[in-house]
């Protein structure tokens, strides 16, 4: 794949063609950049999604009377039981109440009398969301003083958010596409006007176009793969520089989210990808050109 | 010259470039195989262009062609590489590609034919070495002298063992003692079976071969048989 066959056709002294590896590099470059970017949101959404989506919480206002509070709690439990879309529910201890309001009250918290709600995280079936302000209404219904937060809801803006990230970047990586066949297409029709009378010569032969087609296919694939080659190395760097940084900020989810597969992927897959690419727009736009000759 | 079987015929063909005059005009002929022709004519009178429609440059204004019993107008373009492959050409410019090397001009034939190349090597070799060019295996065409040139697209042309060779002026660029030997090598390749078509405006060298010529005049073919002697089976 790295060098080129004998060709009858002098391709290697052609200058149009000699940018080529530097612009595949680059491309292939933003696009281990871009992809990058789509897998880590798609796993950002899809954790979130998984861990958060699924889930609400109910907060029971207090009646500063603990009998009174605790009645109420198991009214609560009692409905939750009833309901089939919920999987589990976990009433949440007074401890990890206060630990969670620690860091708006301070160390002086604990010096602090005032009432504290109950709060209970309920986790529904995997596959169904609840009404949340029905649940409320329900609730409520019984004289309970309560408010249902779905996180869905919010989640929801978040993740739509992040869809039409996904979106312009998928339009990126399908301009980067784009970009490549259509490289290859001008580099391999400016070839063929560069070397006409040498294909001439090829046809009175009695050369096919396949057998035309197949060099030019062959250069196209080991220019591009060369390119490739070095864009995606040199991606997959700066995808590790990128990485180390978020990592320096504490945020180091984004490790997570590349697998041993995925830097594979980008060093061997994505030059493979591109060569085959290449190869196939070059050989199909030699074939489609020779064929308008008579 | 109308046999039962022709391996070239042409019916009232008709040739013109663009809008401009017709330069082949009814043209009608068939050769046999195995047979040798001159095609003379003075320059301009359209015999680079005849010869260009035989190994498929050009296509017809209108009339019909048949190469080795197939219409060229309703051929398939896919089907045209394999009729090109019976016909050898010698242009007259010799049209050799100046990146190769003499070894590698002559195996071209056969390696569009997707030969093995053990077998390119072995008749390769052995072909330069009948046009005299064995201690020029590696040399690229512009280092040859002219004459080297003209045997090495000869040599391009019969290595795939042509049913027909064309040669469009072999004889311009070298001299009289060159001239009458590329003649034999012609005459030699004909006794082997293949069709012979030479253009030339070398008249004595005609009279002296003594074969049968087509002669063009302002794009009118006539046929004329050895000794000089005008035939009848004209057209235009």
């Amino acid at each position: 794949m790295f060098k080129y066959q004998r060709t009858d056709l002098p391709l290697e002294k052609d200058t149009n063609g000699r940018f080529l590896p530097w612009l595949i590099a680059f491309m292939v470059f933003l696009t281990v950049i871009s992809f990058g970017v789509l897998l880590a949101l798609n796993s950002v959404v899809s954790r979130w999604d998984s861990s958060i989506g699924n889930s609400i919480s109910i907060q029971l206002y207090s009646q500063q009377n603990p009998t009174a509070d605790n009645t109420v709690l198991q009214k609560v439990l009692s409905l939750l039981a009833e309901n089939k879309d919920i999987r589990k529910y976990e009433v949440i201890s007074d401890q990890q109440i206060m630990n969670l309001v620690k860091p708006w009250l301070g160390e002086a918290y604990e010096t602090l009398d005032f009432p504290m709600p109950r709060l209970i995280s309920v986790e529904l079936v995997e596959g169904t969301k609840i009404d949340a302000t029905l649940l409320e209404k329900q609730i409520s219904d019984q004289g309970i003083d309560v408010s249902v937060d779905d996180h869905y809801v919010w989640l929801a803006r978040f993740i739509d958010f992040v869809k039409t990230i996904q979106w312009v970047v998928l339009m990126i990586l399908g301009f980067v596409l784009f970009a490549l066949v259509g490289t290859v297409v001008f580099v391999t029709r400016t070839g063929l006007e560069v070397h006409r009378e040498v294909i001439e010569v090829l046809h009175f032969i009695g050369a096919q176009d396949q057998y035309i087609a197949r060099q030019f296919a062959g250069r196209a694939m080991v220019m591009s793969f060369r390119g490739a080659i070095l864009g995606s190395t040199l991606g997959t760097l700066a995808l590790f520089v990128i990485i180390f940084f978020l990592e320096k900020i504490g945020n180091n989810f984004v490790i997570e989210l590349y697998p041993q597969f995925f830097y594979t992927g980008l060093l061997i897959g994505l030059p493979i990808f591109v060569g085959l690419t290449a190869r196939s727009a070059a050989q199909t736009t030699v074939l489609w050109l020779l064929s308008r000759i008579p | 010259m109308l046999g039962n079987n022709p391996i070239v015929q042409f019916e009232n063909v008709g040739l013109r470039y663009g809008v401009g005059p017709e330069v082949l005009k009814d043209v009608s002929f068939a050769l046999d195989a195995g047979s040798f022709h001159f095609l003379v004519g003075d320059s301009g009178a359209g015999k680079s262009s005849l010869l260009k429609l035989i190994y498929l440059a050009l296509r017809p204004s209108r009339g019909l062609i048949s190469l080795f019993g197939n219409d060229i107008v309703t051929t398939p373009r896919s089907m045209l590489p394999s009729i090109r492959r019976k016909i050898g050409v010698v242009f007259q410019e010799f049209r050799l590609l100046e990146h190769l090397s003499a070894f590698d001009n002559v195996a071209l034939p056969l390696r569009v034919s997707e030969a093995e190349e053990n077998l390119v090597q072995k008749h390769v070799l052995e072909l330069l070495e009948w046009v005299g060019l064995e201690n020029h295996i590696r040399a690229r065409p512009p280092t040859l002298s002219g004459g080297q040139q003209q045997r090495l697209a000869i040599a391009r042309a019969i290595i795939a063992r042509p049913r027909v060779l064309l040669a469009d002026e072999p004889t311009g660029n070298v001299d009289d003692h060159m001239a009458f030997r590329l003649m034999h090598l012609f005459e030699e390749l004909n006794r082997l079976g293949t069709t012979i078509i030479i253009a030339t405006h070398n008249m004595s060298l005609v009279k002296k071969l003594g074969n049968t010529f087509l002669r063009l005049e302002n794009g009118n073919l006539k046929i004329i048989a050895s000794g000089n002697k005008e035939n009848s089976e004209s057209s235009g």
